[in-house]
């Protein structure tokens, strides 16, 4: 009877001494967020995760992908020796040698390519996750070539330089004050599901509390089901809708004139402008009724200050990207809500002090960087993300189309599904010199290498992360790092070392423990401290929180924020105006022949871009790749839901199922990104971009459906 | 007796519960594991938002499947769940599914039935069940009836 007990609480994974299972606190790290996970331990194996609870900031609260971490962590496809290729570049033949032999190759190769070339020929590339890009730029400094780049290249940083256009270079992302505001508009976000353990919660609370809640997206999302107000423009018109809202907001009065008067230059220019979006043509533009965009402005006005939540890709992926996001940006200011209590960017309270290049968000000026590879294709973006090149046109670049021919690329967690054209970009990485990268698993990228190197996972690295927004917790190893995997730190402090560099300049760092030890040494709290506690410790050391005063001391080049950007404005190229102009993106593509708009890249609360999928338990929730469409316009067209058909667009075809959705707008689909060979990428123009940004325009592209009878004639 | 119940209105469809519930009951290795916890598209009659929402055995006072079932498979423990007593003994005839009026049980690929069992031992054991200890928006909770 005992052991049949004993048998029925090891089953159910009931912690405690009898069952030997024990409770390990860890990062989950499956996306960007760092959540804390409790780890179910048995002999040294995870068993099971849960949400944790007992650090300061966690909520005990999972998403799906969390709950599959322990999938994610055992996956077959996990490398775990260094490998070299043995087969052709793409065909995934490769034969085990030591780190020596790996670490040697590299860096013989990065030498060889400078010495015959120049160090510029040689690509230092960063995908996910980012923690040690400043370390990657030391790298690529130490070397000499100012050719570093990342994923950012389509996410965050197109919105990060609308904001930093208008409101000063030290500017990130426009960051709500919830807690304090009377509405707040989210603009293109579902937190229920980016951020669904946070994220969602904090909306639902502070609504409980009487916040109003306008939500600007196409589609119906759990986040839009609790809004006061939801908004539906079609993807890509964000900005007459955000000009439309400024028109009302000024011949209404019911914007902050004091404030305007005050803090910002430019608005005489930007009011006759936005004096052109009256609300009919707003409404012919967008879709959006016109009494509903009147409402909402007059919302906005009558409750600001007011904070405009958004996100890293939604608005910016559109070929007016920049300029739709600093429209909506630029209603900050136009309502006195910027860098004040209850607006967006507000004075906060005071942060924990990770130390500048050792923070994950620490950014490193470049060598050499006015001749890297994409400041003439792109001359904003070498302005204002000025820390690493726009990697969009990564085939031409990788192809010698760019001012000066590629020959290597060493590459760190990098996903060539991520651009448009995968294709091209798969031709020009079998023809390219040579090209190694570090990964968790053995993806398509890996295939393509000559070198690759097997990296740990979140639970297998120690880290130090900041919590609760004064606690910082420590990670060991959760599990024992598998196979021969390295940290990326330890794989580029390695590096380094080889090619006689040392990372950290004057501070120099050789090892993983070595950055975590520098980048807490401004809290007053030692890594042994830390070790020693496994519910985190409070930083004795915190930063001065920054006051309306200071934040408002706004770093443009006049010194205010600027409805009209004298960065933008100043560069010579076609696109570039200061004001935040509405170009509207059909006009420039061919929507007679393919009616229907794309959006791709859309999150469901399962995917994270391409990892989802190697995972069973996560892509085997629904049938995949789908196109979702309003069964109205799918009707029209004769399909059925789950009928198999064909997405086309001017680049090609791609097979799909057809997933009836009312929570699509009609003329518009979406479909999902990353799907290996059945990636939507493949068919997505590499033109199509932005000119400011480089940024492609995925939220907003074309297409037609095609029944697949029709299709064999 | 206590059931788990799935309030539509506050479920955002993130489907942590559906994976929380395959890792409890799962190793890894179990590609083709089918989850107790089922998701079914829901459209919100208000907005026509379409999203997941997710349900599972109700563990019924008077279950039918524990009689319908040929083979005894089903027994009904202490707590008032309704568990799997020895999956060794269904051969896939679905009589519990017949009679199943929420459609609440699944079959695996080798015709197994699939159900919840309330994570009844942690529920014992003053832990909640996997699904509602996932839940990020406070829509899953366990009722006692």
């Amino acid at each position: 009877m005992e052991n049949l007990d004993l048998k029925a609480l090891i089953d159910a994974k009931i912690p405690g001494e009898e069952t030997g299972i024990e409770i390990k606190t860890g990062v989950c790290g499956f996306c960007g967020d760092a959540c804390l996970v409790d780890v179910y331990m048995k002999d040294g194996k995870v068993i099971k995760v849960e949400g944790n609870k007992s650090v300061k900031g966690s909520n005990g609260k999972l998403c799906s992908k969390g709950a599959a971490l322990k999938q994610t962590l055992y996956s077959p496809e996990r490398l775990l020796y260094p490998m070299k290729r043995v087969g052709e570049r793409g065909e995934g033949k490769f034969e085990r040698i030591t780190w020596d032999e790996a670490l040697t190759t590299i860096a013989d190769k990065m030498k060889e390519t400078k010495e015959k070339m120049g160090a510029k020929h040689t690509m230092i590339y960063v995908a996910h996750p980012k923690w040690f890009r400043p370390q990657a730029t030391e790298l690529a400094n130490g070397y000499g070539t100012p050719n570093i780049g990342t994923e950012s290249s389509t996410c965050a940083y197109a919105l990060m330089m609308a904001f930093k256009s208008s409101f000063g270079a030290d500017q990130g992302m426009p960051a709500p004050d919830m807690k304090n505001c009377k509405a707040l508009f989210i603009w293109g976000v579902n937190p229920m599901y980016s951020k669904s353990t946070t994220g969602g919660a904090a909306i639902l609370k502070n609504k409980e509390r009487g916040m109003k809640l306008v939500v600007i997206d196409p589609r119906c999302t759990p986040t839009t089901e609790h809004a006061d107000i939801h908004l539906r423009p079609f993807p890509g018109t964000d900005g007459a809708l955000a000009l439309g809202f400024a028109r009302v907001l000024i011949t209404e009065n019911l914007y902050d004139k004091e404030y305007v008067e005050k803090y910002t230059v430019g608005f005489e220019e930007y009011k006759n402008y936005v004096m052109e979006f009256t609300p009919e043509k707003v409404e012919a533009i967008t879709g959006v009724p016109k009494d509903d965009v009147i409402k909402a402005a007059r919302l906005m006005g009558e409750m600001k200050p007011c904070p405009i939540q958004m996100s890293a890709s939604p608005v910016v992926h559109n070929i007016n990207g920049v300029q739709n996001a600093r429209a909506v940006t630029l209603l900050l200011a136009l309502t006195g809500s910027f860098g004040v209590k209850g607006g967006a960017c507000a004075p906060g309270g005071p942060g924990v002090p990770l130390k500048g290049k050792f923070s994950p968000n620490g950014k490193i000026k470049r060598v050499d960087a006015e001749n890297d590879l994409s400041h003439n294709d792109f001359p904003a973006w070498a302005k204002l993300s000025a820390h690493e090149i726009q990697v969009t046109k990564i085939a031409d670049y990788l192809e010698g189309k760019g001012e000066y021919p590629m020959e290597t690329l060493v590459a760190f967690g990098m996903n060539h599904h991520m651009w448009p054209r995968v294709d091209r970009v798969e031709e020009a990485l079998k023809n390219i010199g040579f090209v190694a990268n570090a990964d968790i698993y053995m993806t398509e990228s890996c295939k393509y290498c000559d070198i690759i190197l097997p990296v740990q996972s979140s639970l297998e690295r120690e880290q130090v992360v900041v919590t609760g927004g004064d606690t910082i917790f420590y990670q060991g190893h959760v599990v024992e790092p598998m196979g021969e995997a390295r940290t990326d730190m330890d794989i580029i402090t390695g590096l380094a070392e080889k090619l006689g560099i040392t990372i950290g300049g004057d501070e120099p760092i050789y090892n993983n423990e070595d950055y975590l030890r520098k980048m807490i040494s401004a809290t007053g709290v030692t890594l042994e401290e830390l070790k020693e506690n496994p519910l985190g410790v409070k930083a004795r050391n915190m930063t001065t929180p920054k006051t309306t005063e200071d934040i408002l001391k706004v770093k443009t080049p006049s010194g205010k924020i600027e409805f009209v950007s004298s960065v933008i404005g100043s560069c010579d190229k076609e696109g570039h105006e200061g004001l935040p102009v509405f170009h509207d993106f059909r006009e420039k593509l061919p929507m007679d022949e393919f009616p229907l708009i794309l959006a791709t890249g859309s999150r469901k609360p399962q995917l994270f871009h391409s990892r989802s999928y190697r995972h069973p338990w996560l892509s085997n929730l629904e049938k995949w790749p789908l196109v979702e469409i309003h069964p109205e316009d799918a009707e029209k067209l004769g399909m059925a839901d789950g009928e198999e058909v064909i997405v086309e667009t001017p680049m090609g075809k791609l097979d799909v199922t057809v997933a009836y959705t009312t929570s699509n707008l009609k003329g518009v689909v979406n479909v999902y990104h990353a799907l290996g060979d059945k990636d939507i990428n493949y068919i997505m123009d590499d033109t199509y971009l932005d000119p400011i940004s480089g940024f492609p325009g995925y939220k907003s592209y074309c297409c037609r459906l095609l029944k697949k009878e029709k299709c064999h004639e | 007796m206590s059931k788990i119940v799935c309030d539509k209105n506050k479920c955002s469809g993130c489907l942590a519960c559906v994976v929380a519930c395959m890792d409890q009951h799962y190793d890894e290795t179990a590609v083709d594991a089918v989850s107790p916890r089922i998701h079914e598209k829901y459209t919100s009659p208000r907005t026509g938002l379409v999203k997941y929402v997710t349900k599972c055995c109700v563990h019924c006072e008077d279950a039918p499947c524990i009689n319908a079932c040929p083979h005894n498979v089903f027994v009904k423990n202490e707590n008032g769940f309704v568990i799997i007593n020895d999956i060794t003994k269904c051969d896939g005839c679905k009589k519990c599914l017949e009679v199943c009026q929420y459609d609440a049980v699944r079959f695996d690929k080798n015709g197994k039935v699939v159900k919840c069992d309330g994570c009844a031992e942690r529920v014992k054991h003053g832990l909640e069940p996997a699904c509602v200890r996932a839940c990020p928006t406070g829509a899953l909770v366990v009722t006692a009836e």
